[in-house]
């Protein structure tokens, strides 16, 4: 209860950390109860109504809040709906990066020596790739565009910053004295790592996670913008950037509104991020 | 303690000939290799019940030493000898039984508990890994150890930040000594403490010492420290014992150059005294341990130093009963040949 | 009597922190004359560095110096600007610390960052700075000064970095050296060395220097006049010679008692009990009364008055009762 307290004093003095924070759980709200908040089905076409302008412009109405695009469907509604796409992959790519960034960067940097050279090396050549070219192609040859695909494909760019990070602290801390008298105890290795390693490695990896789920929708718009990530009947952000892009000059909001709901999303992700980073920053007396 | 009791007790401890080489530099392929000696041919023994002070400056190896015989490291060279049983063969799985008779407190009271646990976890640890006792036998256990090293067994729900480096130090004693050892590291346990806090610590080491009947090796760069708890006391550097002489005699009977180089360094304490210090002082600065000089390390900071000692090596030597020196001209020695 | 080279009244420093406001140096006073070796001297988190950088106007945010006065060499400069106050430093006063390698820029040689100051203040050319570089170095003792002009702080050891910092903060001839804990992070041998040489400087540059240091052998070999702090305040000014004679705060008397001298083998060492309390859960009254043997129940109730006493200064309540009080202020 104390610690509840604590964290929300901490929060409020923060004002990005307490912006970061609103932003990141409307956004789960939306995700969340898309089905009770749309007032469209989104994917149902309504020829009469095509490319229908923002209710307070001319020509608008409040049926359409944000307009309607080509096919007559309703821009909210798709964006509510584009947030659930948009959360569960870059959560999933989030996990699964993280899970094998974690495990590689313990056993790189517990154990060190060869085992340490392998996979810093492969993680090197991971890294020497650039990220979207690799999915690109990855799921092009692969022709399978579902969630699942995408989210390995993710994970696959973006593990090696884990690992990196995960090594350095496991490094820094296996000098620390505690983790030499656990061993004069006679611990071995797996209880060092479970016991001494892993709890002190948790913040910075909680840090590196919430950025990392911004990267991850960054990713998936990117893909699905350029027509190999998400593909319909499931909504993106991405796909309806893409499908607004020629309708940019005449129909600017089609593009504009899925655009700024990348933008924010991403900004309070980072916010929040930050702030995480401050507060749970051992040298800082915060928590 | 007497010395007399001391000679009874048999040999807890022995270290023969120990070296640790630190390979630097390089590629991976081995070429091109350069070793730096931290420890270098070191050899002593100590008995059941007493207390040897090993005391250098930075980089002499003291804290090698003691990390090699709790075997955190593994020697390039040498014996270690623990009741008897050359642990230097043993593998991981044959030691770990004779680890809790071996114990180490650190010198840093903030790195060395993990600030993520509560105190009762940490030092619960012991009982964790070498015991299989019930949980309300650790309970007990624990509270018996805060309240021996004179911590509130209130405080067993904190975490370590909330305790001053005095208190951490307490809790990584108690730590120690939880599984009962025999011997006891002591890497330089209260030089990262206030003055006011140090004479504590160093106290409870006595105290407890006698109520356990511990043996200890206490290591430490400051001789008034290292003088006010040992019985016997060696002087380390660059990786070499210099002068291992019992505690009294060291000072009365300085024989080496740079133990008393070590005790002229000493600030004085009385503001009365320093103006009549006109004594030379050690000069220069400790060798690279990657170049070390020719013959005797020391001559190149010794004022007696001759030409042998620059060629020739000193060995470590008994020059008087329990009194070791590794000099060619040890200090006593060459007054008495004055004065014949 | 001597010229006074820096008068510091009343200084306070305080943290804005979550719990609140909190006061790390609290009415700390003093003066140090032209020439003379003043040693603060206390435990860690006693304020005595935050004293030291109140003085070179380098406390950081979220820190708040409040001074009525802190004069140099004739000019209040508790309220100057910071560009009038870097204009100072390094010029008027310069200060060395316990770390020189984190005091150096790695990536610079020692000459780059010794002709700079030169530079700088002199408006030296740089052939002229060079020169002048080369000779402080070797002023400050170091064997070949030439060689260590061209090299990077890390080539150098602990005991040679200090002494290039030593020689960087004297060459513009401050006035004031604050040194802090400069040789706390060095062996004994080499703090035997930069302690000599600081000595010798004062002796030859009439530098009045702050020293502050945890270590009470060390004001014996350097101090001139001591002011022990406790729990950010000064409980105890005297000179060296009366300080350690006859201490008279308690806590003076304790820490002397405590401290290791050769020879204590045989005696069992006398102790201060307890730790210093946090400056978030300040005691009341006297703050030194949970540790203290002498402590009445008056000691718990009421700031003790600072009392004067044959030219000392001492924080306790037990010299009240003896003495008459001049000028001393109720906290």
């Amino acid at each position: 209860m104390k610690q509840i307290k604590r964290f929300f004093k901490l929060l409020l003095r923060s004002s990005t950390g307490t912006a970061g924070m609103v932003i990141v759980i409307l956004i789960c709200l939306c995700a969340v109860f898309a089905g009770q908040l749309a007032p469209h089905d989104p994917n149902a076409m309504d020829l009469t109504n095509m490319t229908k302008p923002p209710a307070w412009m001319e020509g608008g109405d409040w049926s359409h809040v944000l307009g309607t695009d080509n096919l007559g469907r309703d821009i909210l509604s798709r964006m509510l709906y584009g947030s659930q796409i948009s959360l569960v992959v870059g959560i999933l790519a989030t996990l699964t990066s993280g899970a094998v960034g974690m495990v590689l960067g313990l056993v790189s940097g517990y154990y060190g020596g060869v085992t340490d050279h392998v996979i810093m090396r492969v993680a090197d050549a991971f890294y020497a790739i650039p990220g979207i070219l690799l999915a690109l192609v990855t799921l092009m040859v692969f022709k399978s565009s579902g969630i699942v695909t995408l989210v390995l494909v993710i994970a696959a760019i973006s593990w090696v910053q884990y690992a990196r990070l995960i090594r350095s602290e496991v490094l820094r801390l296996k000098g620390k004295e505690f983790v030499k008298a656990s061993k004069t105890l006679g611990a071995s290795s797996g209880y060092i790592i479970f016991h001494h390693i892993l709890p002190n490695v948790w913040p910075s990896f909680i840090v590196v996670s919430t950025m990392s789920v911004a990267g991850s929708i960054i990713t998936e718009a990117s893909l699905s913008f350029l027509g190999v990530g998400i593909q319909a009947p499931l909504i993106s952000w991405g796909g309806m950037l893409s499908d607004g892009r020629v309708l940019l000059a005449t129909h600017w909001w089609v593009a504009t509104f899925p655009g700024i709901m990348i933008t924010v999303a991403i900004l309070g992700i980072t916010f929040l991020g930050n702030w995480l980073r401050d507060v749970l920053d051992p040298h800082n007396k915060g928590l | 303690m007497s010395e007399a009791y001391l000679k009874k007790e048999p040999c807890l401890l022995e270290v023969q000939g120990l070296k640790m080489l630190f390979p630097t530099g390089g590629s991976i392929l081995g070429k091109n290799k350069r070793y730096v000696h931290a420890v270098d041919g070191v050899s002593f023994s100590l008995r059941a019940g007493e207390t040897l002070g090993i005391v250098g400056e930075s980089g002499c190896g003291k804290s090698t030493v003691g990390n090699l015989i709790v075997r955190l490291l593994k020697e390039t060279e040498g014996r270690i000898l623990f009741d008897g049983h050359d642990i230097t063969a043993m593998s991981a799985r044959q030691f770990k039984p004779l680890r809790k008779e071996m114990q180490m407190v650190f010198q840093d009271p903030f790195s060395s508990l993990n600030p993520r646990k509560k105190v009762f976890d940490i030092i619960a640890e012991p009982y964790h890994i070498q015991t299989k006792m019930s949980s309300a036998e650790i309970r007990k256990n624990v509270e018996y150890m805060m309240e021996l090293v004179g911590l509130d067994k209130s405080y067993q729900n904190r975490y370590p930040h909330e305790f001053s480096g005095g208190q951490r130090q307490r809790i990584g004693i108690a730590r120690a000594l939880a599984l009962k050892p025999k011997l006891v590291i002591c890497d330089e346990p209260v030089s990262a403490l206030d003055v006011s806090i140090q004479a504590q610590i160093l106290n409870l080491l006595k105290d407890l010492q006698e109520e356990l009947q511990l043996t200890y090796i206490f290591i430490a760069h400051g001789l008034p420290t290292v003088q006010y708890i040992s019985d016997r006391i060696a002087v380390m550097y660059l990786g070499k014992i210099m002068e291992l002489a019992p505690e009294r005699e060291l000072f009365e009977h300085t024989m080496h150059p740079y133990t008393e180089g070590l005790l002229d360094a000493i600030p004085v304490g009385d503001p009365t005294k320093r103006d009549e210090e006109d004594k030379p002082i050690l000069e220069g600065d400790l060798p690279s341990p990657l170049n070390l000089p020719k013959g005797c390390r020391f001559c190149s900071r010794c004022k007696y130093a001759q030409q042998i000692c620059a060629q020739k090596e000193p060995e470590l030597a008994e020059v008087t009963p329990g009194h070791y020196v590794c000099c060619h001209f040890p200090l006593i020695a060459s007054e008495e040949k004055k004065s014949e | 009597m001597k010229q006074t080279l820096l008068k510091v009244e009343n200084l306070e420093v305080k943290f804005k922190t979550l719990e609140g406001m909190q006061t790390a140096v609290q009415g700390v006073s003093f003066d140090v004359a032209q020439g003379e070796v003043f040693c603060l001297v206390g435990e860690s988190g006693c304020g005595k560095s935050l004293t030291s950088l109140s003085i070179m106007g380098l406390v950081e945010k979220p820190g708040i110096v409040e001074a009525d006065a802190i004069v140099l060499d004739g000019q209040d400069i508790s309220h100057l600007k910071e560009e009038k106050l870097r204009e100072l430093r390094g010029n008027k006063m310069s200060m060395i610390f316990q770390e020189p390698l984190t005091s150096l820029n790695p990536l610079f040689t020692v000459g780059n960052q010794m002709d700079e100051v030169f530079r700088l203040h002199q408006k030296a050319n740089r052939a002229k700075a060079k020169q002048m570089s080369v000779e402080m170095l070797r002023f400050v003792g170091i064997p070949d000064p030439e060689d260590v002009y061209k090299r990077y702080p890390a080539a150098l050891s602990g005991g040679m970095r200090q002494r290039v910092m030593i020689a960087m903060a004297l060459s513009c001839r401050p006035k004031l050296l604050i040194a802090d804990e400069p040789t706390t992070a060095l062996d004994v041998t080499i703090q035997k060395q930069i302690l000599k040489l600081m000595k010798d400087l004062r002796r030859e540059l009439g530098t009045s220097i702050i020293f502050i240091t945890h270590d009470l052998g060390v004001v014996a070999e350097m101090a001139d006049r001591v002011a022990v702090m406790y729990a950010g305040q000064i409980v105890e000014q005297a000179s060296v010679y009366d300080l350690f004679q006859k201490p008279l705060h308690p806590y003076t008397e304790g820490l002397i008692n405590s401290t290791i001298r050769l020879g204590d083998g045989r005696r069992r060492l006398p102790t201060i009990a307890g730790t210093v309390p946090p400056i978030s859960k300040m005691v009341s009254g006297c703050r030194f009364h949970p540790r203290c043997p002498y402590a009445t129940p008056a000691c718990r109730e009421n700031a003790p008055p600072v009392i004067e006493i044959q030219g000392r200064m001492v924080r306790c309540i037990r010299y009240a009762k003896e003495h008459k009080q001049e000028g001393g202020v109720h906290v």
